[in-house]
Formats: C-alpha cells, structure tokens, sequence
C-alpha cells in the first residue's frame, strides 16, 4: 500500500517538475525569438561604432579562427569591398575586470587606432587611462609589442589599467595581421 | 483599500528587503554606482518579482512540497533570463553597466523569499501586489544609496554634471568596500528613526493607559 | 544614570580614568612633537597648517557627534588630537585642504565614534582614514618630487606619467643616512627616522608603549628584508633603507602601538609586531602599491581579539580546559 501511494507521490513530483520547466522553456523560447534578431543587431551595432572610431567607415567580416586570450575576434574591415584594415577585439585584464577594447592594424601591420568598447576601471584613476585619447594615441603607429621604456609609460597611480591597455595593444600586434597572410590557414 | 496601503507600508519601510531584512546585498554593493543603474535594477527586480510571485502562487496547489524549492528556482530563472533578454535587446546601454548582475538576479534572495513566504501561502491578486511593493521597497533603498554615491563619486545627479569636469570624485564610496559603510550607516539611521517611533507610540500609548488607569479611580473613588 | 549600576565588560582599555587617558595622549604629543618641527623644517609652512586642520577638524567632529547623540564629549581625552596628528603624518603636504578634511571627519566619524568611541574602535581610526584616501584620491595622496609647497596649485593638476615605484626597486636613489635624518621626501610624518625614534625612546621612558610591538615589527621587517636582499645590492643599506624608508618606522612606534586597536598580553603583542612587519615587507615586495604598512597594521587590528585570547596567560591554579582553546 505504502509502496503504491509512495510511487504515486514520486510520479507526481516528477511530472510536476517536467510540467513546469516545460512552461518555462516555452516561455524563453518564445522570449529569445522576439528579441534574438534584436540582439545580434545591437551587439553588431556596438562593434561597429567601435570600428568606426578608428576607421571611420567600413564594414566588418569576421575572421575565424582559435585565439588566445585576450584576443577575441578579428575583423577584416572593408571599403567598398577593399581591404583597408584588421579590427581585433581583446579584452586584457584591468584593474575593474576586463577592458573590452577594439585595436585598430594598418594593413602595414601598425596600430592605427585603439577605442575601448566597455571598461569597469577606478573614475579618476583607470579613466585617466582608458578614456584618455592622447595617452591611448601613445601606441598608434607601433608596428612591434611594445614595453614601458620606448615612449609610452604607465599612468602614475593607474598601473593596472595601463598595463591592461598595453597588454592589449600587444596581443593584437603579436598576431602579426598585415605583415604577413592573415592567421586564417587557407591550405586545401 | 486600507489593507493594501498597510501591505504597501509594511513592504515599503517596514519590511524594507534591504534595509531590513537585509537580502540581496550583493547587488546592492555592486550596482549602485549611479541613480540610473539604481532604477534599471530596480525595474528588472521588480518585474521578475511580480511574475515569478504571480506564477508561483497560481501553481501554489500543484507543487509538491518536497519539490517546491527547485520549482520556484526554476520558474524565477526563467524569467530572470526572459528579463535579461529583452534589456539585452532593448536596453543594451543598461545590460553593459549592470553586466553580470542582471542574470544573478535568479540568486537573490528576496525574490526566493517572497516566493517562499509569500506567494506559496496566498492568491494571485496578493502576491502580485506584494511582488510589486516589495520591488518599489527594494527600489528605494538601491535609489536613496545610489542618488549618494553617485553625488559623491561622480559629482552628478541621474547623469547630470553638477560641479563641471573639474569635480574630484570620492573614489572609495564608488568602490563596493564604500558602498558597504554607506550602507552601514542608511540602516543604522533608518533603524535610528523607527526605534524612535516606536518608543514614541509605546510612552503615548503608556501615558494614554496611565491616563485612563487615573480617570478609573477618579472614578472608583 | 542606570548604566553605572551594571557591570560594564569590554575591550581594553580597562577602568582608566579620563585624566589618565588625557596625561598618556599628552605624552604621545610630545613624542610626535620632534617629527612634526622636522616636518615643517622640511616641507614649509603648509605642513604646520594641514597638520593643525586635521587636528581641529578630528575635535570639532568629535564634539559635534557627542552633542547629537547626546554623550558626554569626550574630547578633553586628546585622543582625537592624537589621532587628527598621525592622519596628518600620513599625508603628502601636497593633499588639498578639503580632502585632508575629509579624511578627518572619517576617522573620527566612521572609525572611531560610530563604533563607540574612545576603546571601542577596531581598526586605528588615523590609519583607516589614510587608507580610505588612499583609495579615493590616491594621485593626490603621493609625495610630490617637489620638496616644497610653492607649486601646490601646478602639481595636483597635472597628470604626472611615471611608472610606478615600489620600495624595493628604489633602493639606493636616496642613501640610508638620508632617511634616517629625515633628507628625503615622504607623506608628513615618515620621513626623518630620527625624530620618530626620539619620540619612540620619549614614550618607552615614560612607560606609555612597550618594547614588544616596535621591536617585533621591525626585527620581523629587517629580518624578511635579510632574505630578500636582491643581487648586486649591498645588504646593509638594502635593509637600513628598508627599514628608514617609507612609513615603517611611524607606522611601528606610533601606530602599531594605539591601546584600543593592539593586544594586550606581552606574546600577543610579539605576534601583533611580527604579523605586521611580515604583512608590510609582503605587500613592499609583491604588490603595486608603494607602501603597505597601513594595510599590514589594519589587517593586524582585525586580529587583536583572536591574538589576545589565544595568548591569555593561564589563571594561577587553573588548567586550560580543553574545549576552551
């Protein structure tokens, strides 16, 4: 008898519990399909403008590949099908967290121009670095990893994130996009 | 009417879930940096409060009590995530600065709480109105802290510059560790405040029964 | 008052009466007398200033709370002369006026008064106030290269870009003598090893500290600092600028030393002494930020419960009971 009502309880438990995560997917799915399309937009639009801050106008066509940290994704960016640049998006680690940052190459394979996507840096202090165009413009035109020394210091007061911003910099750099064919293996 | 605006009043101040109860702080250190983020979490709490309240409490009879715990947690995450979703799509100035706190929304406690304490023992109408003025309660707290730190973080007010660029922030109060004193001392204050209501209610209500024992034997005598 | 009929348990200090409260933070005055006329020989006019706004702003605040919570003032006591002295010891002469201000009421405020006042506070409230600048204005809070104060305007407005510092690696910039004389740069009151050991001798004379925490901490410091020696250096002066440079030799005698924040048993202050100088070597040695002596005595002040409970001495004719360890 107990077995039986015991039995019971456990297939009502369990078919309640399916019951209600059923539910609750459903509603996600229907959620993630009403805003899927919007998302993927916003997240374009993002990378975008932060593309448009260094090159100006252009498109973007992702790169595929296996990147390592802090490297994220690469772009090749466009002018009306031409090739005019590499966009790399890295987020080194600061002193907040990740700095998201785009690093704008040169097809020459030099820096052209650095713009921070998102940050979670000390105000007064990291700011002085991550929001600070004339430090950031420092690493344009820098063709090789760079180190403190040859031109570009550390912040005083905001080692971290200067250093967030050179370790950046120089994953982009040492992927070395431009100087040669782009990562991408193109064999067979 | 006037058991709403009592429920309104307890969930408000004297139920507050952060200044009272003190749930769901880590949000709560994390996010209040600006006025804005304030009202942005706020609105998600409060509507995940609201929905995960309303389904919970209509599901209430059919929810095995063993199971009730994974149930709640997995209709909250659902619409933690629903929530999280349509910022991402609408709002994605607000899903960048509230990052990861939005999905960690499904771990604070007071929505579980209310789940528990409230929804899974009253009708649908009730719990709906107590998802919503638990919300504003926990709105409050999170705007009165951030309207504070904000002012003295960044010298503005909902974005607004009020001291122009030259404004020399206090980096600490920006910081959790300063949101943690700041918060420390907004209980401390509105715990000040109640215990001196209530020490005002109870000598009026002793002077009241002296009052009335005196006019007894007036009487008596 | 209710209050006295009951008995009161709590922390040390125990049963002192104000009057001798007030002679004891007199004689600390007068220890840090010597730094504080190095520090205006050696910074200016400006220094003397910060130093007596700090002051005044830590009694003003400390009279203004008692008013509105309605205790007796307690400011007759010096300790918030003392402690508005020792957070402006810790501040470049540089620091802008309203921070310095700022900094004071937080010390008062929030470490000490909120917490009970005199005795009760857990952490030194000079040194928490100095941390809690540290973190909010930390450009502001580093010595300028510039010794003097005519250029107070230009310096905290400008961005200045260098790479950070630590100790360590500024070994042999300034030689040993230099710090120990006090020839060098450095918040208020750090800078002259000298005065701050006069003051140090001033106040084991008069029985206001013990030997335990100063020579603990700072054979502990010198100690680590023996291993540490890196190639190439010559050891004696790696140590000696070890232990003259930065704020060790204040944070040792006057501030690891404060009543209310460190242990009261002879081994328990051994431990404190030790705890604090490996903490601070650690943080000189590993971390970015130029001095850690504030750091190490603040986490060391979270401890001094724990060190006085486990370094209890025995009652005569009781064994410890095994569940009480």
């Amino acid at each position: 008898m107990s077995n039986e009502n015991n039995m019971k309880k456990s297939i009502r438990i369990v078919v309640t519990l399916c019951l209600i995560t059923a539910l609750v997917g459903a509603l996600l799915a229907f959620v993630n399909l009403v805003t899927k399309d919007r998302i993927a937009e916003q997240n374009q639009k993002a990378m975008d403008e932060a593309v448009a801050v260094i090159f100006g106008e252009g498109t973007t066509e992702e790169i595929a590949g296996d990147y390592q940290a802090p490297v994220s994704k690469v772009f090749d960016v466009k002018v009306a099908g031409h090739s005019v640049g590499y966009c790399v998006l890295v987020n080194p680690k600061g002193y907040g967290g990740a700095v998201e940052m785009m690093v704008g190459i040169t097809p020459e394979g030099a820096v052209r121009g650095i713009s921070i996507v998102s940050h979670s840096e000390t105000p007064n202090l990291g700011t002085k670095v991550v929001e600070n165009t004339s430090y950031l413009a420092n690493y344009f035109g820098k063709t090789q990893p760079v180190s403190y020394g040859d031109g570009i210091e550390a912040v005083s007061g905001a080692t971290r994130s200067s250093n967030a911003v050179r370790d950046g910099v120089n994953a982009a750099l040492a992927l070395g996009l431009g100087k040669k064919v782009p990562v991408t293996d193109q064999e067979g | 009417m006037k058991k709403i605006l009592n429920q309104f009043l307890d969930a408000v101040i004297g139920q507050n879930p952060i200044l009272i109860q003190l749930l769901g702080m880590c949000s709560v250190l994390a996010i209040s940096t600006t006025a804005m983020n304030a009202i942005g979490m706020g609105a998600a709490v409060t509507v995940v409060l609201i929905f995960s309240n309303v389904l919970i409490s209509m599901l209430r009879k059919l929810i095995p009590n063993e199971i009730r715990i994974a149930a709640f947690i997995v209709i909250i995450s659902g619409f933690v995530t629903a929530v999280q979703l349509i910022i991402k799509a609408y709002l994605p100035s607000l899903d960048k600065s509230l990052g990861v706190f939005i999905p960690l929304i499904v771990v604070n406690c007071i929505i579980l709480a209310r789940a528990e304490a409230f929804a899974s023992k009253n009708r649908v109408l009730p719990s709906a109105l107590d998802g919503l003025f638990m919300g504003v309660g926990y709105t409050a707290a999170l705007l009165i802290l951030s309207i504070v730190r904000e002012f003295v973080g960044y010298g503005s007010f909902f974005g607004m510059k009020l001291f122009g660029n030259k404004f020399v922030g206090v980096g600490m109060l920006v910081s959790p560790p300063g949101a943690f004193i700041l918060l420390g001392i907004l209980i401390a204050v509105v715990n000040f405040i109640i215990i001196k209501n209530k020490e005002k209610k109870k000598s009026k209500e002793k002077e009241a029964k002296l009052s009335a024992e005196k006019e007894k034997e007036v009487c008596e005598q | 008052m209710t209050e006295q009929k009951m008995l009161v348990v709590t922390s040390s200090p125990h049963a002192k009466h104000t009057s001798t409260t007030q002679k004891i933070m007199l004689d600390v005055i007068i220890a840090l007398l010597p730094a504080l006329g190095w520090a205006v020989y050696q910074f200016g006019i400006r220094s003397l200033i910060l130093t007596v706004v700090t002051v005044l702003t830590c009694m003003i605040s400390e009279e203004a709370f008692c008013r509105i919570v309605k205790r007796p003032s307690s400011v007759h006591d010096l300790s918030c002369v003392v402690t508005g002295l020792l957070l402006a010891f810790n501040l470049p002469v540089t620091i802008p006026m309203w921070m310095a201000i700022l900094g004071a009421v937080f010390a008062i405020v929030v470490v000490k008064m909120l917490f009970g006042g005199i005795g009760q506070n857990i952490v030194n409230p000079a040194l928490a106030a100095r941390v809690f600048m540290f973190l909010s204005f930390s450009a502001y809070m580093q010595p300028s290269n510039n010794l003097y104060s005519e250029t107070v305007g230009k310096l905290v407005n400008t961005d200045v870009v260098a790479s950070a510092t630590p100790l360590s690696e500024a070994v042999g910039a300034t030689a040993p003598i230099d710090l120990f004389l006090g020839n060098t740069n450095g918040v208020l009151g750090e800078v002259s090893a000298l005065c701050l050991l006069l003051g140090g001798v001033y106040l084991l004379l008069r029985r206001v500290i013990t030997w335990h925490i100063p020579v603990a901490y700072l054979g502990t410091a010198a100690l680590i600092s023996l291993i540490s020696v890196p190639e190439g250096a010559s050891m004696g002066v790696y140590v000696a600028t070890q232990l003259c440079g930065g704020g060790m030799m204040l944070a040792a005698i006057f501030m690891a030393t404060d009543y209310a924040t460190s242990p009261v048993t002879p081994w328990g202050r051994i431990l404190f002494g030790v705890g604090c100088g490996a903490i601070t070597m650690a943080l000189r040695l590993f971390s970015v930020n130029t001095e850690g002596a504030s750091f190490a005595i603040l986490v060391m002040n979270l401890l001094v419960y724990y060190l006085d409970r486990f370094t209890m001495p025995k009652r005569f004719g009781t064994r410890k009971s095994k569940n009480n360890a």
